[in-house]
């Protein structure tokens, strides 16, 4: 397990080993020190692969003296229905659209999850140092999944049966993103409910962008993850179009004769014990889904002014571990609601899922 | 020579869509048995090394169990859609196109 604090020193997270091994070895006592540490935990790391690191590790460098705060830097790279990381360059910053829908959205898309960060938290990209932001779509053929693999935002087009190309919903490609900044603040292991926590955050941050971009209230807004990612073949649940995740009503997004029905539990009492998806991190992350989701509720207005904030500062809050549960999670936040004068409403809300701090030990 | 393939992992857990798949050579038309033995073959399956996938880094990304069962050995071993060798890729094509043939004659 990596038990090292990458935040405010993210220009070692992302430096390839080797150069990492000069440091260790020509550096001052400070940079040796921190060099090894990290060169330890990304070797345990790297053991447990298959193959090498997939990517040329050497462009995760990134030229420091250059950036501006609040000023984005995007690459968007096409894999060409290929599985090879990072792909060429098709829209650089500043560049014109495309005219390929999947280049632009994500270009697009992660603008808008830059500037949602940036404006409402005053955070600088990922890393809060202004990490290039990098992403590939066209990856893979007929490729039905997102991911983030600690480096890349990538998307693929879908299978064009029972999904569409994964740029379609912003906040999908917002919770991409989302991952790279939990992986930076606080790593939460991405497995049991310390892994669902992850997931729910991304979930999170990536409604709230949406809803921030379309400026809507909580009331207004409809909680959806994935509302466009789905090809009208899929069905939803209460007569409603099919999602990937409602945060509102989880088990509710989908149910479909080849997909199932959506599995996510929303109360403690339905929690999933499974091996399957690491855990059931996309299953059991609808309890803290809808605890944020009736949190928002609560408070009322733009849930990115008081919730959003509120689970912002609980992300960075080092008494968050990586292998914190939901309990613990909630007590933080609860905690951190204090100063935002929200600690009923809070409390509350995780109290409809099931979970209650007994006394909040902080 | 029995397959047993069981994806798992991505942006979402779909009950039906992350079933495991079974294959039986003998169970396939010859010329499907025979291209089968030999994805296995040029994915030098049998000798990669079979730890578990860590998941330190990165999230939403598919992982996948493939099991080959030959006469009297067996094997296991986990790639990621990331997989950069070739002959594990035309392996990991076949077998998703399969299970995707299967879903869809039920
Ligand atoms: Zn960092
Ligand atoms: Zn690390
Ligand atoms: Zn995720």
């Amino acid at each position: 397990m990596c038990t090292l604090k990458h935040h405010r020193h993210s220009i070692y997270c992302i430096l390839p080993p080797y150069i990492l091994k000069a440091i260790a070895e020509n550096g001052n006592q400070a940079q040796r020190s921190k060099a090894l540490q990290i060169l330890s935990c990304d070797f345990t790391f790297r053991s447990l692969r298959l193959g090498p690191r997939l990517s040329s590790d050497i462009s995760k460098k990134r030229p420091t003296a250059f950036l501006v705060a609040g000023a984005k830097q995007r690459t968007i790279n096409t894999a060409n229905n290929t599985q090879t990381l990072p792909g060429t360059v098709v829209r650089a910053e500043g560049s014109p659209a495309s005219g390929d829908p999947a280049v632009d959205e994500a270009y697009d898309g992660l603008g808008a999850t830059y500037d949602f960060f940036w404006q409402v938290f005053n955070r600088n990209s990922i890393d809060d140092e202004g990490m290039p932001l990098n992403g590939t779509v066209h990856f893979g053929q007929d490729y039905a999944n997102a991911f983030w693999d600690g480096q890349y935002m990538v998307f693929g087009d879908g299978d064009g049966e029972l999904f569409n190309r994964f740029t379609l919903s912003l906040d999908v490609i917002a919770h991409e993103l989302t991952h790279g900044v939990t992986e930076d603040e606080t790593q939460l292991l991405y497995s049991n409910q310390s892994g669902a926590l992850n997931e729910s955050l991304s979930d999170v941050f990536g409604s709230l962008v949406k809803q921030y971009t379309l400026k809507q209230t909580a009331a207004e807004a409809d909680w959806l993850i994935g509302a466009a990612l789905f090809t009208g073949k899929v069905q939803g649940g209460n007569g409603n179009p099919a999602a990937i995740r409602s945060m509102k009503e989880p088990g509710t997004a989908y149910n479909d004769p080849i997909l199932g029905k959506d599995p996510q539990p929303n109360h403690m009492r339905d929690f999933v014990n499974t091996f399957e998806d690491n855990g059931g991190v996309h299953i059991n992350s609808g309890i803290p889904n809808r605890a944020f989701y009736l949190a928002a509720m609560h408070l009322g207005g733009y849930a990115w002014e008081k919730a959003g904030r509120i689970w912002y500062e609980t992300l960075l809050d080092s008494r968050l571990k990586p292998n914190a549960k939901f309990l613990r999670f909630a007590e933080l936040t609860i905690d951190n609601a204090k100063r935002f004068n929200a600690e009923a409403e809070v409390t509350d809300a995780w109290a409809q899922v099931g979970l209650v701090p007994l006394a909040v030990s902080i | 020579m029995k397959v047993y393939f069981k994806p798992e992992g991505g942006f979402g857990f779909f009950p039906g869509l992350n079933k495991p798949l079974e294959l039986n050579s003998e169970d396939l038309p010859e010329d499907e048995a025979s291209h089968l033995k030999n994805l296995i073959k040029e994915a030098q399956l049998f000798e990669l090394s079979n730890q578990p996938l860590g998941t330190t880094h990165g999230a939403d990304q598919k992982k996948y169990t493939i099991r080959v069962e030959d006469q009297d050995r067996q094997h296991w071993i986990q790639i990621m859609d990331t997989e950069r060798d070739p002959g594990l890729q035309n392996l990991l094509a076949y077998l998703s196109q399969k299970q995707k043939e299967i879903r869809k004659m039920k």
